[in-house]
């Protein structure tokens, strides 16, 4: 039992590492989020009047990408480059190769989180509660989960050409359409039907719940959706795996 | 060893880095909303008055004293400086933090012009109160009363619309219910010259108007020419929410107003923006010592499309309006239609306030525009006037604002509900 947890520790150690030295990936994918934020959430902020709003939407929107990329993108080139079939001959059980994208990937979300709030309260003059700062620094980061698990399906569906491409034809117009970039109220109602049938939707609103921005439908419904999403995504991972594994 | 401090020096920073980030600010034993307030110079929504010291009880304005009385209260030094009632927007449009971005400019009420009705609805709870807030009151209209795609329906809000003048009592009674304080209905006159949205008839105005008054409502009309105006006047409106420059305002009009003793809003700062353009830059950006923030500044900068659509005796004809309907003692409010291109809540309220100076008015009156005046207009009987039972939302200025209207942009302090917020 002790030897199990210390091979996801390592595992976990050792993605974050390799991570960690591959500043070409790292650095553009936590400034991505915080450029993006800075350019539409605060310089060209059109909608007016709403410096928390802007930056729960933003934080959403930065919090998907290392979830998909992190996984998408590294799964396949480990599975291109034959390190999935390494790592699955080895002793090591799959779950920590799993487990350790997920903490890397949570990582970096909060990175990105703790820079677009001292971006938001520095240039967007936010204030929140303190508890507000922390519910929603919880409720960001648990609800990268989903975002993952398609990454994760991604990862192991696509070639790694393929899959960095991919990730954004899901991840930015995923993210348009539940209001992230604009406003909910300001998009067509089609729109609106749209962002129901999406993860990133209910995500978003369960970070505005926090503030009192949501659009006041029921958090269960949200959290029940993301679970429900999640469940289905790992029947759908298993399905997929277990037919790699052929 | 090495990694633990590692992990553990990293959520240190994580965990200050949480702690430090602004939070709102709180009451305390330092600022609690009962005290005395004095010596000042008292305008008290009409006129200086002759008392000095505020007394004031949980949020409530309970007494005014010549000399300091001998009081266990909190004693707060007003050091001979100016104090006027919190001001009152006339039109605003608020969502998001509007609430907050107003009070932080001493508007401590607005009155909504059209705005999301559950958004109204979190606000009316807390307005009746004097629990700490640092957000303005609310006041609002709700949904408005429009013609189906007429203006009003292209914000991306659901607005029911007015098809016929017999749905107009039903219509009503909709706003209502979804707790519209007054009704605001959007017309635009058959042949009015200019290029517009549709709009409900002139009987579905008059519809409108009466079903309101029916529900003992006011009805308030959004116009943009002087045939619209005449028509609103003609159907009952109780107050203008816009002024026109289509053509100055003619002697009929003016009889008529005075008659029916109809308000107008005339948010000049908005149509500044349409016709001229210049005020923000005078008034504010070339003050440096203002702080306006980025969520401001970015609305004060937008400006409408084709500004330079309209002939420039437009402008003249707007204040020349402006200065005859005060002239005939119709009643002129301050309200300043923000966020809309051109203005920034809080902000151009005082802007506001200097283009009626601008258009003739008193700075007494442009001050009563924006305290008692409203405050009588929209009927909200516990503000707007420094008086006994009112609530202690208050502004102190450093120098008198009969002087000088501009003292407004830099408030001394900011009291909401008697706790100060600034």
């Amino acid at each position: 039992m002790r030897n199990a947890t210390a091979i996801y520790l390592k595992e976990s150690h050792y993605d974050l590492v390799s991570l960690w030295r591959t500043p070409g990936f790292f650095l553009p994918a936590i400034l991505f989020p915080v450029v993006f934020y800075i350019f539409f959430g605060i310089v060209f902020n059109f909608s007016a009047a709403q410096g928390e709003y802007m930056l729960v939407s933003y934080a959403c929107f930065g919090m998907m990408g290392p979830a998909f990329f992190n996984y998408a993108t590294a799964v396949a080139s480990d599975r291109a480059h034959g390190w999935l079939t390494l790592k699955r001959v080895s002793p090591m059980p799959l779950g920590a190769y799993v487990a350790s994208k997920f903490y890397s990937s949570q990582v970096f979300a909060l990175c990105i989180a703790l820079l677009l709030f001292v971006t938001g309260a520095l240039f967007a003059d936010v204030e929140m509660h303190l508890w507000q700062w922390g519910t929603l620094s919880v409720i960001l980061l648990l609800g990268t989960l989903p975002f993952a698990l398609i990454g994760l399906l991604m990862g192991l569906c696509l070639s790694d050409k393929a899959a960095p491409a991919m990730v954004n034809l899901i991840y930015l117009p995923m993210a348009f359409l539940s209001g992230l970039w604009v406003p909910i109220q300001f998009l067509p109602d089609t729109v609106r039907y749209i962002a129901f049938a999406l993860p990133s939707y209910h995500y978003s609103q369960l970070a505005h719940a926090v503030i009192g921005t949501s659009q006041g439908q029921s958090l269960w419904l949200h959290i029940a959706y993301l679970v429900l999403f999640c469940v289905a995504m790992f029947g759908v991972i298993y399905w997929r795996y277990q037919k790699l594994s052929r | 060893m090495k990694t633990k401090l590692i992990i553990l020096a990293v959520i240190t920073l994580i965990v200050a880095t949480l702690l430090l980030l602004p939070t709102p600010q709180q009451p305390n034993a330092s600022n609690d909303n009962s005290f005395v307030l004095g010596p000042v110079r008292i305008f008290d929504g009409e006129r200086v008055i002759e008392a000095n010291y505020i007394e004031i009880n949980e949020g409530i304005i309970v007494a005014l004293h010549s000399n300091k009385p001998d009081l266990s209260l909190r004693w707060v030094d007003g050091a001979n400086q100016w104090v006027i009632p919190g001001l009152i927007d006339s039109h605003v449009h608020a969502w998001g933090d509007a609430l907050e971005q107003s009070v932080e400019r001493g508007v401590t009420t607005v009155i909504d012009m059209f705005g999301d009705p559950n958004f109204l609805a979190q606000s009316q709870a807390q307005r009746a109160t004097t629990e700490f807030t640092t957000a303005a009151d609310m006041y609002g209209a709700g949904l408005l009363m429009t013609a189906p795609d007429g203006h009003g329906t292209q914000y991306g809000i659901d607005v029911s619309t007015l098809d016929s003048p017999e749905q107009a009592a039903q219509l009503v009674q909709q706003r209502i219910d979804a707790g519209s304080d007054f009704i605001k209905i959007v017309y635009t006159a058959e042949g009015a010259g200019y290029q517009h949205a549709p709009s409900i008839s002139k009987a579905g105005l008059e519809a409108a108007i009466a079903a309101a008054h029916q529900q003992k409502r006011l009805a308030v009309v959004h116009i943009a020419d002087y045939n619209s105006a005449v028509d609103a006047v003609a159907a009952g409106a109780d107050g203008l929410v816009h002024s026109f420059f289509n053509q100055p305002i003619t002697d009929e009009l003016l009889t008529m107003m005075q008659a029916n003793d109809v308000f107008v809003i005339p948010t000049t700062v908005v149509y500044e923006g349409m016709l001229r353009g210049e005020i923000n830059d005078e008034v504010l950006f070339n003050e440096s010592q203002l702080d306006i923030s980025r969520a401001a500044q970015s609305t004060l900068n937008q400006s409408f499309p084709d500004t330079n659509r309209f002939p420039e005796h437009y402008y003249e004809n707007l204040m020349e309006t402006t200065q005859r309907m005060h002239d005939a003692g119709v009643r002129v409010l301050a309200g300043s239609d923000a966020p809309n291109p051109n203005t920034a809540h809080g902000w151009s309220l005082v802007v506001e306030m200097l283009l009626l100076q601008q258009a003739g008015m008193s700075a007494e009156a442009v001050l009563t525009a924006a305290t008692a005046g409203p405050a009588d207009a929209f009927k909200l009987t516990d503000r707007g006037r420094i008086q006994v039972g009112n609530k202690a939302d208050l502004l102190v200025l450093t120098e008198s604002p009969l002087d000088s209207l501009e003292s407004l942009l830099t408030p001394a302090m900011i009291w909401k509900n008697g706790y100060r917020i600034r």
